[in-house]
């Protein structure tokens, strides 16, 4: 049955992208799976430095107080909700795409942020917008749980990686063919 | 035999029972829940395969036309639970033991996931198959592996170690994976429909495996030969698991369109011609092209130089099926010593008393790669691991 979030989607469109699934994966990501795995213990504000590091973003330099505020939110935000990240959206230097490449590290289960992903699933026919908006990546983390659910039992490939993220992936390459 | 159950909920009860009776505390699977699962969607309307091709599949027993076919689901939903809730009995002391908390929980949720699925068979059973059907979904919790009284051998073999317990995930329970493929086609729609998420489920009992052993190699502790022993285990094991050369029970149940060939569906599509009396040599060699491709993989972690890791020849130590107690190399070929030197091949090829007591000590050492849970994990509850 199709999951209630994927509703409207093109089933054609999207019968073709799991069954071209596993040629969509680059699945070698031996520095990504590294990363994976570096965030050990309680959560610390080097775990988030450690994950700015692995994606490119200049350090964050905040006040303690707000450092605090950032890690108490990410620790007692439950997947999937994401609402609970939007305040701190408010502090400088934080976007959605540095929010959920954190929590997509410290909890394996967020997706990362991705406009060509976003191009993927609104590809399938669905509702995907690519926007600096809280809700629009509460409904992109819903729409890739979807499209986990609704996978077929044979179209995920054995992989080390979080399924989330192969989805992620093969969303992106699945945007960028004709 | 305890008083059979006359509803699910009543086997419900006896399930709880039978927990309690193998020491597996249900704390242990934290916010997992065992419920029942179906894919009526991909189960497909319409029988594929065999003489009732084309027919509607059976939503009820009562429509399967003949005695037989029933019994033949009734025996394959049978064996299919009773690995089940066998593999929780081999491997639930393993949680005492584990490497880490991550393993822990690994651990735990295949338990909780194996359970689930036995929930399943058992559904089906109650459901759908009366009287006979109850006292079989009876004797999936009364049959233990301990006692070495489940159906099949690879389910009454001790599991002591956790370098067992990647080998009988990575490639045990990829066994499981192909029966389930291959009943996702069944023309029993309950059965068929069962199998997608129980598929899924099992496929991340298939990665535990596969990254614990990607994990031992990146430690590089446990010595390549010591390894590749414990491989030729458990992979002659599960060779074994695909059932005997020219299975007249594997071709009926293609005939009567219950159980498909692996990858039925793109064959039937290829128009893929059967060969009905080597069903199960067939799988046997798909799964066997698998597990090579997959521990090919693995051989990408090592070393520039040393030995590479392998998979041992179909005909090697099996105890079933044309080759059963037959003496063949690991390559497959006939061996032609005398029984002193069999045992010594024996010794090269397959665990020793000497592993097993080396062992001991290497578990002592950073054997595997860490790796440590993460918030999500220990959140579940599944393993009641702690931050």
């Amino acid at each position: 049955m199709i999951p209630v979030a994927l509703y409207g989607i093109d089933t054609e469109q999207c019968e073709d992208f799991f069954n071209q699934f596993q040629e969509l994966l680059d699945t070698v990501q031996h520095r990504y799976e590294k990363m994976l795995y570096m965030i050990r213990g309680k959560l610390k504000l080097e775990h988030l430095e450690l994950i700015d590091e692995w994606s490119g973003y200049p350090q964050l330099v905040v006040h303690e107080e707000v450092a605090q505020e950032i890690l108490s939110v990410l620790d007692i935000i439950s997947y999937p909700d994401a609402a609970l990240i939007e305040s701190l959206l408010t502090i400088d230097g934080i976007d959605i795409m540095r929010l959920s490449l954190w929590l997509h590290f410290t909890t394996h289960v967020y997706p990362i942020w991705s406009e060509d992903a976003c191009a993927g699933l609104q590809k399938l026919g669905l509702n995907a917008p690519f926007e600096e908006d809280i809700a629009a990546y509460g409904i992109y983390a819903g729409l890739i749980e979807a499209m986990k659910e609704y996978a077929p039992m044979d179209a995920l490939p054995e992989s080390p990686l979080p399924r989330q993220r192969l989805l992620e992936m093969a969303l992106a390459e699945w945007s960028r063919r004709a | 035999m305890s008083e059979l159950p006359t509803t699910f909920d009543e086997w419900v009860d006896n399930f709880g029972e039978w927990q309690q009776r193998v020491g597996f505390d249900p704390a242990w699977i934290g916010d997992f829940e065992l419920s029942i699962k179906f894919d009526w969607e991909r189960a497909g309307d319409v029988i594929e395969f065999g003489d009732y091709k084309g027919r509607t599949k059976w939503e009820r027993s009562l429509q399967i036309p003949h005695q037989n076919i029933r019994d033949g689901l009734l025996s394959m939903i049978t064996v299919q639970g009773d690995t089940e809730f066998a593999s929780v009995e081999q491997q639930k002391h393993l949680l005492e033991t584990a490497p880490s908390d991550y393993d822990r929980y690994a651990a735990a949720r295949i338990m909780a996931e194996e359970q689930r699925h036995g929930w399943q068979m058992c559904y089906l059973l109650m459901t759908y198959f009366g009287q006979q059907g109850a006292r079989e979904a009876q004797k999936l919790l009364e049959r233990n592996a301990q006692e070495g009284s489940r159906l099949l051998g690879a389910f009454n073999r001790l599991m002591p170690h956790w370098l067992d317990f990647f080998c009988y995930t990575m490639f045990v329970d990829r066994d499981g994976k192909f029966q389930l493929g291959m009943l996702s086609t069944s023309g029993f729609k309950p059965l068929a429909a069962s199998m997608g998420p129980m598929l899924k489920e099992e496929s991340f009992h298939l990665g535990t495996g596969a990254n614990g052993l990607r994990r031992i190699i990146k430690a590089g502790v446990i010595p390549l030969d010591m390894l590749q022993r414990y491989f030729n285990k458990w992979v002659s094991t599960a060779h074994d698991l695909f059932g005997t050369d020219t299975s007249t029970s594997a071709e009926w149940a293609y005939v009567w369109g219950i159980k498909g060939r692996w990858d039925e569906r793109l064959k039937l599509e290829n128009e893929q011609e059967v060969v009905k009396e080597y069903l199960n040599e067939e799988s046997r060699g798909h799964y066997h092209d698998e597990i090579v491709a997959e521990v090919d993989k693995m051989n990408g972690l090592l070393p520039e130089g040393v030995t590479h890791l392998y998979v041992v020849h179909e005909n090697f130590n099996r105890d079933i099926g044309a080759n059963a107690g037959k003496r063949f190399t690991v390559e497959g070929e006939a061996f032609d010593g005398s029984e002193q030197e069999w045992e010594a091949y024996l010794g090269e090829f397959m665990p020793t008393a000497q592993d097993e007591e080396d062992l001991k000590e290497l578990f002592e050492q950073e054997w595997i790669e860490f790796r440590a849970p993460t918030r999500m994990m220990i959140e579940s509850g599944i393993g009641q691991i702690k931050a």
